[in-house]
């Protein structure tokens, strides 16, 4: 047995174009300085790619996909992470799902699932405890996700759980996500299409070993259970953070509005009573070992999509298919916002793409004919006006089936800009809100409002996940990157945001026995982690000008009380030259040899030679 | 604010299983007293403490539970463990407590309380409903099932039982429970059922949903997929069986 305490130890590895299935026990080393999740999971396959990183193709048979539990996996933990070289922007992402899946996995004996290769034709995985077994998933090819997720439950054990990709990821669409439990996805970056790509349709994980032996279980019970307390405080428990629909906007002016164009609005009918009221039937739905029980489940009762059952709708989804979109009918949003499920692609570029979309068709730069999205019951051609539902439901349609222009849009928002720039011989992708070739999250930072993006300048551009929300900066002289740590140790943001980093510590020192300080964990710990990232960035060509925010937010605010509100470019510039200092990066943004070594990332120091040039 | 109220709603059920006392006297004074009556308020006071901002609306649906009515007050010892089935989250603290009591570790598939997803947003615990009937007492071929005379919970005898006499996959009991609560330790293989903890069970306090209540509301014996169709009907959330031949179960 391992000597890691909390730990299964090994790591299951599935070669599908051979069905080589091998069990790999982890390096306890490595996983004290790693962790596990996100971080542990970039480096391993940062490290199997080395000198060839730039070269693999994000999509070919020899790409990876790990699926990374970290140590509170089992322990009142409820995420995992797909980490992958992202098929979006080519650098390095670790995307988290939660749901009861991370937990089955440990009880199943294994910290992790490394997938290499490409089968034949569609299977999907199933794990049973030491019995793995590569099975034949063509009837399931084709089924949205929800319906995936229902007929894995009629083929496999009571209390089997499943990650999946629905038809979006089918056809490579390249933000595709890998989505849990019927409603939970690893949204960002593109996970489902790297599954896809493999011709695996899921992973079916019937778990029914022990949580293996723990450093201190004492401490841990009580860790758990103060922790269970404190979650039913949260404010996420009553409403999820479908509250944000509402209050991003006019409260924070920090919310998407028409493609960015605006980000306030004071639509009061999208507030959350209003989504709980009429739609809720089950208002407290929790993963594995949670009570904040953010997710709500809902049925829509009247209008045009009647009868439809979806989820929340969450703040960024809700952000996203909403405002956006100009849609501000709470049954339409809900709708709407529902659809990245089913389809399986992830709601923020989703939505982001679309609103894209929508604006060139305002700006006069796509026509009704571009679009092909039939006609109406009066015979008048459907058109992606701000505001008609029904067309950007039949546009997510043409993505997910990468159908007409659904197939560029289907690349995600800067590649399909990049593309329609050549198609209209006009430069388009000054409308295209993203960092780094990912779509920012639905959390603007010329207000200044907004808790997620405190340091306004370098938070999207110091992202190691570009646009990501989930991964901004909050200061200049600041390493921790937006959920880094929970990402890394398994466990949620919401859930940790109700108690104290020491309490965290505590529980992780309880799982694993690391004694690990606060002062370790920020002085040395996440800067590896995040510079290991960095250099993913880089050998994915992403250089120093592209650590910046989204053009659009270097215009002004149009309306709200934070009218007039913009970034300064050159201010950022010289935020950003302060940051690379803080960081032990040089100026264009390459993290230095000593760096490296003062963080034990030698292994990056050949590959980072050759950019230094 | 929080931390004062777990603060008060621990103390709360501490009074109460010192109130309790066990005897039939205290059980019917116990809904006429204020100490006692004040653990079933707390869940209210709880709610709104915690939502200064957003006070739900008077009209909004909710899925928690009410609050008990006062003769389901908290009692020792506990006859039975009562399912609010409705305010389930489907977090599995209950199987983390339950396995850790009984195995001295996290092991839900050998904890005595199951929680079931079969549906989405449809989660509820099952467990021995100490029915009285005990049609699993008979319907053991080996005669290895007994009542346990202080707690009235059944006994399995692990020498007498086929699976381990003889490695047979026998389900007798678990076939002639009504609500198929009893189930397979996944190592021992021995059928497992719920003993009520020695009279103080764990899932119950482990419980932060008021699901779980000790002695609380009492449910005729259901099997676990009857009990989802119930509550998927009741709540309008399609499932697997909609998809018999078809995919068209949603919108």
């Amino acid at each position: 047995m391992s000597e890691l305490k909390g730990y299964a130890g090994q790591l299951l590895d599935v070669d599908l174009s051979t069905g080589t299935i091998n069990k790999v026990p982890l390096d306890p080393q490595l996983v004290r300085d790693y962790i596990g999740g996100r971080a542990l999971g970039i480096r391993l396959i940062m490290e199997e790619y080395g000198d060839n990183y730039a070269d693999i193709d994000p999509l070919g048979e020899e790409a990876i996909l790990a699926l990374m539990t970290g140590p509170y996996a089992g322990f009142g933990g409820a995420k995992m992470n797909a980490v992958f070289k992202s098929p979006q922007n080519g650098a390095m992402f670790a995307s988290s799902v939660s749901g009861d899946t991370p937990a089955a996995l440990k009880f199943a004996g294994y910290d992790g699932i490394i997938i290499r290769g490409k089968a034949k034709k569609p299977v999907y995985l199933y794990i049973e405890n030491d019995k793995v077994e590569i099975r034949e998933a063509q009837h399931l090819w084709g089924l949205d996700s929800v319906d995936t997720h229902n007929f894995l439950d009629r083929e496999t054990p009571n209390r089997t759980e499943h990650l999946y990709i629905g038809p979006a990821s089918e056809n490579l669409v390249k933000f595709g996500c890998i989505l849990a439990n019927w409603y939970r996805a690893a949204g960002r970056g593109g996970s489902g299409a790297v599954m896809g790509s493999k011709n695996l349709k899921a992973i079916s994980i019937q778990g029914t070993g022990p949580a293996p032996e723990v450093a201190d279980l004492e401490t841990l019970t009580a860790s758990i259970s103060a922790a269970a307390d404190a979650g039913l405080a949260s404010g996420m428990r009553n409403y999820g953070t479908t509250g944000g629909v509402y209050t991003t906007g006019y409260r924070s002016s920090a919310e998407p509005v028409r493609n960015w164009q605006s980000e306030w609005h004071n639509e009061t009918q999208v507030q959350a009573q209003f989504f709980k009221a009429e739609q809720w039937i089950r208002n407290i739905w929790a993963d594995y070992g949670c009570t904040v029980a953010c997710s709500k489940l809902g049925r829509i009762k009247s209008g045009q999509y009647a009868g439809a059952i979806i989820e929340l709708p969450d703040y960024e989804s809700g952000a996203y298919f909403g405002p956006n979109l100009g849609v501000y009918d709470i049954n339409e949003i809900s709708f709407l916002a529902d659809l990245p499920d089913k389809l399986g692609f992830d709601c923020i570029e989703g939505g982001n793409v679309l609103a894209f979309a929508a604006e060139l068709y305002q700006r006069e730069l796509l026509t009704a004919e571009d679009f092909d999205l039939g006609k109406d019951d009066e015979g008048n051609p459907i058109v992606p006006e701000w505001g008609n539902a029904k067309a950007f439901e039949l546009l997510a349609h043409k993505i997910a089936d990468r159908e007409g222009i659904g197939d560029i849009l289907a690349e995600g928002v800067y590649p399909a800009a990049l593309a329609l720039s050549e198609q209209l011989g006009e430069d388009v992708t000054k409308y295209a809100v993203h960092v780094k070739g990912i779509a920012v999250g639905a959390h603007g930072v010329r207000s200044e409002k907004d808790g997620l993006t405190r340091g306004k300048e370098v938070a999207y551009g110091l992202s190691a996940h570009g646009g990501d929300h989930c991964s901004t900066v909050a200061a200049v002289d600041n390493w921790l990157e937006g959920s880094v740590v929970y990402d890394t140790i398994g466990t949620c943001l919401f859930w940790h945001r109700t108690l104290s980093a020491e309490d965290t510590l505590t529980w992780l020192n309880a799982i694993t026995g690391f004694g690990i300080t606060e002062e370790e964990l920020n002085g040395e710990m996440v800067p590896r982690w995040v510079t290991m990232q960095r250099a993913s960035n880089l050998l994915a060509g992403w250089t120093a000008a592209d650590d910046r925010n989204p053009d659009r937010f270097y215009e002004p605010l149009p309306d709200g009380p934070d009218a007039g509100k913009r970034l300064d470019p050159d201010e950022e510039k010289a935020k950003m030259k302060e940051a690379y200092a803080f960081r032990g990066w040089d100026e264009n943004g390459i993290p230095t040899s000593e760096t490296l070594k003062k963080y034990g990332l030698e292994f990056l120091d050949a590959p980072l030679a050759k950019l230094r040039g | 604010m929080a931390e004062q109220n777990n603060e008060k709603k621990q103390l709360s059920r501490r009074d109460v299983l010192i109130l309790g006392g066990g005897s039939l006297t205290s059980l019917l004074l116990a809904g006429c007293r204020p100490e006692a009556a004040e653990p079933t308020q707390a869940p209210a006071q709880e709610t709104a403490a915690n939502e200064p901002v957003k006070a739900p609306t008077a009209a909004a649906p909710t899925n928690e539970a009410p609050p008990a009515p006062a003769s389901e007050v908290n009692t020792v010892p506990a006859r039975y463990v009562g399912r609010h089935l409705e305010s389930c989250s489907g977090c599995r603290l209950c199987e983390q407590a339950c396995s850790q009591y009984h195995e001295g570790k996290i092991w839900p598939a050998a904890s005595r309380v199951r929680v079931h997803e079969f549906y989405p947003g449809i989660e509820f615990p099952v467990l021995c409903y100490q029915c009285g009937n005990t049609p699993c007492l008979p319907a053991c071929p080996a005669e290895a099932i007994s009542i346990n005379p202080e707690t009235s919970t059944i006994v399995f005898d692990e020498t007498k039982c086929l699976r381990t006499t003889e490695g047979a996959d026998c389900t007798e009991c678990h076939d002639a429970c009504p609500g198929n609560a009893i189930t397979f330790h996944p190592e021992k293989r021995i059928p497992i059922s719920c003993d009520l903890c020695d009279g103080d069970p764990q899932c119950v306090k482990a419980c932060r949903e008021k699901t779980l209540v000790v002695n609380g509301m009492k449910l005729g014996a259901a099997s676990p997929e009857e009990i989802a169709k119930t509550m998927r009907n009741a709540y309008i959330v399609p499932g697997v069986s909609d998809l018999q031949g078809t995919d068209e179960s949603y919108s």
